[in-house]
């Protein structure tokens, strides 16, 4: 991701969004982390808290979206620089599920059954990728062969 | 005919209730009116909106 950046993203040839597509029936807790990370979004810090979800699931610091995750959530969101009580507020009132249901629609509406996936200019691309396949897709789109 | 009208708003609100499809119903709180998606600046999109190549990524956080 650091090279895409650099290379693309900063440059201004290429830009990044992110959708949710949690598995639910994989991971109990994902749908939580997801309206997590879109709760953060709307207070602008969407990268940093998906980031922190991300390590701290890693580290197994959060697992099936109980109460005990909420409060973790909410820890992050301190951690963050984020108002955790809005945060708490959004996350609890599931403000941003119509949201992630619309982004698992569109998933499912591309054939998307596993993640990551990407879709690069309509294209879609299954799995982790180096940062040399991605740059091959890239390239070619910006100067066709 | 008009007089009937608010006596058949009520019979609708009252089966719509029974069949727990009335607003407000739900066990659910679902906010559709505010996709972050549709918002500008997007703010899980980094780079410049019009950049010559779009990668969305799909995303599980587990």
């Amino acid at each position: 991701m650091p090279q895409l950046t650099k290379n693309y993203i900063d440059t201004g040839k290429v830009s990044f969004e992110v959708r949710d597509f949690p598995l639910t029936q994989l991971h109990s807790g994902a749908l939580m982390a997801a309206q997590a990370a879109d709760c953060s979004a709307e207070q602008g810090q969407f990268f940093l808290m998906r980031k922190t979800i991300f390590d701290g699931a890693a580290n197994q610091e959060w697992r099936d979206g109980s109460l005990d995750d909420l409060t973790t959530f909410g820890n992050y969101a301190s951690a963050v620089g984020i108002d955790r009580a809005q945060f708490e507020s959004c996350v609890t009132t599931n403000r941003h599920l119509a949201q992630i249901k619309a982004d698992m629609a569109m998933a499912q509406q591309l054939g998307i059954n596993s993640t990551p996936a990407f879709i690069i200019n309509g294209r879609l691309l299954m799995g982790a990728q180096p940062y040399a396949e991605f740059a091959k897709i890239i390239d070619t789109m910006i100067s066709p062969p | 005919m008009y007089r009937l009208l608010p006596i058949l708003v009520a019979v609708v609100l009252l089966s719509l209730a029974a069949c727990g499809l009335a607003p407000g119903s739900g066990s659910v709180v679902i906010d559709d009116t505010s996709l972050l998606s549709s918002r500008t600046p997007n703010p899980r999109l980094i780079g410049a909106a019009d950049a010559p190549v779009k990668i969305i990524e799909f995303s599980d956080y587990q």
